[in-house]
């Protein structure tokens, strides 16, 4: 480091007392660095509620999907944490935002019954996410798109029947079939996102 | 010379180390899931990386991310005219995603932007696919399920061809809601609706009232059968009665013919007078054979003997006025009153 033939009767006293500081600043430096680092570890730690599901992206691929419980993560910026509420029952209107409030009056949405009639129609969809990294990942926003697919085909039945059949005997029958396409529609529609991508 | 080889040592290194983190953070770049990554060089798309995860670069390129999540953009309700010269107004719904994402950076760019484009092709397509149905290929009360789908599929492949053509966007799926008629025809419907609900409750009101005009005539039928029936059977039963009545009668009485005629008489005479009775009769009028004061050689001794068992008839004529007075005062002293005047 320094050069011996410079000063060869001060050599001893600077280098010791230079070696001297260097070595307890190191120390304190190296102490100062391995908290920082415990501590920047130790926040790779995440717990996952009984009710959730958490998806693990690394450098933001998917890396695993995990239960509930206590985990381990890399820390940012490697790893990265989404969770999702996985049993749990999420609702949403159809053509319509949901009142805040138990018991408020619902506005529904109007629509147009086959033999021209104008009805009101207050529907309310409840789902549960099946595929936490489809709902995260490949949907924009989830949860509107839950409505307005239900909305689209809750139209196209309605719009296919005579307003006493609406009113009257069709009601469960209409329940059963948006269900379903609706399910069928998500389906369609997540597993476009599966299929291969377009590469140019 | 000492210190400042040194320092400049010490520089250099830190330089050194600067460029290398600078020239390795550089080189090193990720990818969300989420999203397509377009590395640029100078302004031009170089490579276009769809993998997530860690990818290299050089540290002078750029890297551009794109959403590659499937998104949906609902243009603003419009209205569309049918063949057959209907109204209509529809709502539709286009969910689509990022498929060509070098075409869609040079077109389109953003995706607000994006929705705007989307819209504008989406309202001409569905106006021309609609002008060449009638307004009953989408509202019809039979279920038309499969024109219904016809319609949309043919809405779905216009807009996907272009737009994946023109914008590098890939139509997942396309939907038509809130199809409506349009402001102005709205008070006309529901008049309509109000008429026919109005038909349709005094349609059912008049079966109904028709129905209770059935139930009430049926009941009336089936009381006026029921009291015929009841009617016959009480006559029915009293005929019997009666019959048997007479026979007992018939019986009892044939048993002592003269003290029959005796009993009837009194009974006659019970009947006959009362306070304010006068009777005028001829003396031996068969009537009055009991109360003639003397014996006559009337068939009436032997059979109040044969009755009471008694040899004379004067007792008996006394007995019979007190049996009279028994019943009344006044028929008892008129009637022998009544006989003498007579005699």
């Amino acid at each position: 480091m320094t050069d011996p033939h410079d000063h060869p009767l001060d050599i001893e006293a600077p280098a010791t007392r230079r070696a001297y500081s260097f070595g307890a600043r190191r120390y304190w430096v190296a102490l100062l660095i391995a908290v920082a680092a415990a501590g920047y570890l130790s926040t790779g730690f995440y717990t996952v509620n009984a009710d959730e599901h958490a998806v693990v992206r690394r450098f933001g691929a998917i890396e695993a999907r995990v239960g509930p419980g206590i985990h381990y993560r890399l820390p940012w910026p490697v790893d990265r944490v989404d969770v999702v509420k996985a049993t749990s029952v999420m609702k949403i209107g159809v053509g319509f935002a949901l009142p805040e409030k138990e018991g408020q009056e619902t506005p529904g949405v109007e629509l147009l019954t086959g033999d021209t009639n104008i009805l009101n129609v207050a529907m309310v969809v409840q789902y549960v996410i099946r595929n936490p990294s489809d709902y995260l990942f490949e949907i924009d926003q989830p949860q509107p798109l839950v409505g307005t697919l239900a909305e689209s085909v809750l139209t196209e039945i309605v719009v296919g029947m005579p307003i006493d059949e609406v009113l009257t005997t069709g009601r469960l029958a209409i329940q059963a079939r948006v269900k379903l396409k609706t399910q069928r529609c998500w389906i369609a529609i997540t597993a476009e996102c599966r299929s291969p991508r377009s590469t140019s | 010379m000492n210190r400042l080889p040194l320092r400049l040592r010490i520089l250099a290194a830190a330089g050194g180390v600067a460029l290398l983190a600078w020239a390795f953070s550089g080189a090193l770049f990720t990818v969300d899931v989420t999203q397509h990554a377009l590395v640029m060089r100078f302004g031009k798309v170089v490579r276009v990386v769809d993998e997530p995860g860690l990818h290299a670069k050089a540290p002078f390129d750029q890297v551009l991310r794109l959403d590659r999540r499937i998104t949906f953009s609902r243009p603003a309700p419009a209205e569309y005219l049918s063949v057959d010269k209907h109204n209509v107004v529809v709502e539709s719904l286009a969910t689509w995603r990022i498929a060509d994402p070098a075409r869609f950076l040079a077109t389109v760019r953003t995706r607000a932007d994006a929705d705007v484009r989307l819209a504008d092709v989406m309202l001409g397509e569905i106006g021309s696919v609609l002008g060449t149905y009638p307004v009953t290929t989408l509202v019809a009360p039979d279920g038309n399920a499969d024109r219904f789908r016809d319609v949309v599929a043919s809405i779905r492949t216009g807009v996907a061809s272009f737009a994946r053509a023109a914008y590098g966007i890939e139509i997942v799926d396309v939907a038509l809601l809130h199809i409506t008629l349009p402001e102005q025809n709205r008070d006309h419907v529901f008049e309509r609706m109000k008429a026919e609900r109005g038909k349709m409750a005094k349609e059912l009101r008049t079966a109904g009232e028709y129905k209770a005009k059935k139930i009430i005539a049926e009941a009336d039928h089936e009381r006026t059968h029921i009291e015929a029936e009841a009617y016959e059977q009480s006559q029915r039963v009293r005929a019997e009665g009666d019959a048997e009545a007479t026979r007992l009668y018939a019986a009892a009485y044939g048993q002592n013919p003269p003290f029959y005629k005796f009993l009837r008489t009194l009974q006659a005479y019970e009947k006959l007078l009362d306070e304010s009775t006068t009777v005028f009769l001829p003396a031996d009028a068969e009537v009055m054979r009991v109360l003639r004061p003397r014996p006559s050689a009337g068939s009436i001794a032997p059979s109040v003997t044969a009755k009471s068992k008694s040899a004379d008839p004067e007792p008996v004529v006394s007995l019979v006025r007190r049996g009279k007075q028994g019943a009344g005062s006044a028929p008892a002293s008129t009637v022998p009153d009544a006989g003498a005047g007579q005699r």
